[in-house]
């Protein structure tokens, strides 16, 4: 007897310990000082509460240690460094959480794994969606075309091919690349290598095809693709360009606008063998079917879409307005990667469920072992061990939360010289930025605007 | 209740197993007392060690080619040679480890008293002056009028590639320098050769 009264409690404790090593809160819930502060468009206050997730006292440092998450935590300080201009830092942080996530990505996790079927979906390490990988070096890019850094941008360009390859050998599904392509065009065409750029606005036309296929309420691409015999532009033509304007170092702006944010987890907890239980008790009269069903519940990370402030962008450049088109809607890619994985996601919460079923009645055989015929000894220790492994069971509600769902570009050939760019984002907020922009000879001018609400 | 024990255990060693110990900084590499910790590779990008070797191994073949005996070592006064940025054409952001590889290039060139080598400071000053990028990719003409500017006889340049490649659980990057010796008079390629190098990841 003396053996076995101590196996209970100590199981709990170890239970609770792990509990603590897994943690309290879910990612989301981290986060949502950062999205809150966000959605009030204080961006610095957004930085702020993700350097504390990354245990930093400034945007300027990074993590010494990348502890669980900081590599997501670090690409949405990114994301937020470049809404409020801060190109450089912005490069840094991305590049960094790049490093870590490729390390992840190889990291063998076999740990993660188990616990995930066992105890905690959290349980694993990041890995990052294929959506969110391509949009990385794309979100990146921008930086150093924001910063006229061709050669940054182009070491993102090829980067990105290396990922887009990866994913297209290993998955099914067709890549989400119409923004990384489009961007890896502009920076190639721009460095003269014609050839290369007119591959990746092949890929681009490609993948935005593929993309708006699926989704409804887009123009039709006829409408506004233009190939001109050279390269295949996914800009329409304007008054104010020659149709010829891309072949050469013609002067011009590029105006890339990222807004609203992709969807994001929530934890979800669906109380399956309640109703069960209730029922059999109910016809039965025996109270043991809601002991047995009670703490049945699943737990798995839904996504919901993220509230988006803005829906829609326009841009006048020196007073007159340019045709502004939508690239990409990472929202929907999101979606619909998440919905490709759903059953896999939910055949993990079931498993997990099965597993705390198990431990239950093993406390359960334990408790009724030590306490003799007590059934209630036995039922109270079972519900016991169920309900922490429910508690500890913290869905995988990680993803890339600030990344803009919503892509547009607008692309103008302009005479040397300073312009002034006037962008509108509408929607169920307005904001108007006007800005300078300086355009050499020969050279251009990449505008960035991110604004993750 | 050998189940509950079998499942206390589990759950130890599964503790265990995500406790995790904390990284202490220390000191190694050549003069040192832990002459091997340059040894193991920390990332996929080009480290001192590498950056040493493909340096060493270019600028080996540069001083046994014929172009080297004959137009450099039996020259009246040693030419004067210039440096044109290492263009990046890898997938890696590799700044500041071609600042490493151009100064080593230079340090090697000066000393081994052959040739004089054209401060870079004050290329980097002229170019600015005509405008141009510091990275910018070799151009022939503008490298002749700028070589003419400079004095130089020679200018040194090259480009760094990388083949980037990933499988499941591994990737490997094999990294490739280039160098060419440009007689800026003619444009002639008096001199070229590359050296490869491989890093990668791994389970």
């Amino acid at each position: 007897m003396e053996n076995r009264l101590p196996t209970g409690p100590a199981a709990l404790l170890l239970v609770l310990g792990l509990g603590a090593a897994v943690g309290c809160a879910t990612y989301s819930d981290r986060m949502r000082a950062a999205r809150i502060s966000v959605e009030e468009g204080d961006f610095d206050g957004g930085i702020k509460e993700v350097n504390r997730l990354l245990g930093v006292r400034s945007r300027d440092e990074l993590p010494e240690g990348w502890k669980k998450d900081a590599a997501l935590a670090a690409l949405e300080r990114g994301v937020l460094l470049q809404a409020v201009g801060r190109y450089e830092d912005s490069a840094r942080d991305l590049s960094a959480a790049e490093t870590e996530i490729e390390f992840l990505d190889i990291k063998l996790d076999t740990v993660g794994d188990i616990g995930k079927y066992v105890y905690s979906d959290s349980a694993r390490v990041y890995k990052a969606l294929p959506t969110e990988k391509l949009s990385l070096n794309a979100v990146n890019m921008l930086n150093y075309l924001a910063l006229r850094n061709l050669s940054g941008a182009a070491v993102e360009a090829r980067r990105f091919t290396v990922m887009r390859e990866y994913l297209e050998s290993v998955d099914a599904e067709p890549a989400h690349g119409a923004f990384g392509s489009y961007l890896a065009g502009f920076v190639f065409e721009r460095m003269g290598d014609l050839a290369r750029a007119r591959r990746y606005y092949e890929n681009a036309l490609e993948d935005w095809q593929i993309e708006f296929s699926r989704s409804s309420g887009v123009p039709p691409i006829d409408e506004w693709v233009q190939p001109r015999g050279g390269l295949p532009s996914l800009t329409p033509g304007t008054s104010r360009r020659s149709s010829e304007a891309h072949l050469g170092p013609t002067p011009e702006i590029l105006t890339v606008i990222g807004i609203g944010r992709v969807p994001y987890k929530v934890p979800e907890r669906i109380p399956i063998g309640a109703a069960v239980g209730l029922g059999g008790t109910y016809v039965t009269g025996d109270p043991r079917w809601l002991g047995y069903s009670a703490l049945k519940v699943l737990t798995y990370p839904e996504l919901i879409p993220s509230a988006s402030r803005y829906t829609g962008a326009s841009v006048e450049i020196d007073g007159q307005e340019v045709t502004v088109q939508m690239l990409t809607n990472l929202g929907e890619e999101i979606a619909h990667e998440y919905e490709a994985i759903k059953p896999k996601i939910i055949g993990a919460a079931l498993s997990r469920m099965i597993a705390r079923a198990a431990a239950a009645e093993g406390a359960r055989a334990a408790a009724t072992e030590a306490g003799g015929a007590d059934t209630v000894v036995g039922m109270l220790a079972a519900l016991a061990v169920e309900g922490v492994l429910v508690g500890l069971d913290k869905p995988d509600t990680r993803s890339w939360m600030f990344l803009p769902a919503r892509i547009f570009v607008a692309r103008t050939a302009v005479s040397r010289g300073e312009h002034t760019v006037a962008i509108h984002l509408r929607g169920q907020g307005e904001r108007l930025e006007q800005l300078h922009v300086d355009v050499p000879a020969g050279s251009f001018a990449v505008v960035v605007m991110t604004d993750p609400r | 209740m050998v189940f509950s024990r079998l499942v206390a255990a589990g759950i130890a060693l599964v503790s265990l197993a995500t406790a995790g110990c904390s990284p202490r900084a220390i000191r190694g590499g050549e003069g040192t007392a832990r002459p091997e910790l340059d040894e193991p590779a920390l990332s996929v990008t080009l480290d001192k060690m590498d950056i040493d070797y493909l340096v060493s191994e270019n600028l080996r073949a540069l001083s046994g080619s014929r172009f080297w005996k004959e137009s450099v070592e039996l020259a009246s006064r040693p030419p004067v040679f210039a440096i044109w940025p290492i263009e990046n054409a890898t997938t890696q952001h590799l700044d500041d480890q071609l600042l490493m590889l151009l100064s080593s290039i230079e340090t090697s060139l000066v000393n081994s008293g052959d040739v004089r080598v054209v401060a870079r400071s004050q290329q980097q000053e002229l170019m600015r002056e005509v405008d141009m990028q510091l990275d910018a990719a070799f151009d022939p003409a503008t490298a002749r009028s700028l070589g003419r500017q400079l004095g130089a006889q020679y200018f040194l340049t090259g480009k760094i590639t990388s083949v980037d490649e990933r499988l499941k659980g591994t990737r490997r990057l094999q990294y490739r320098l280039f160098l060419q010796v440009l007689e800026i008079e003619t444009g002639l390629v008096t001199f070229q050769n590359e050296v490869s190098r491989s890093k990668g990841l791994q389970r």
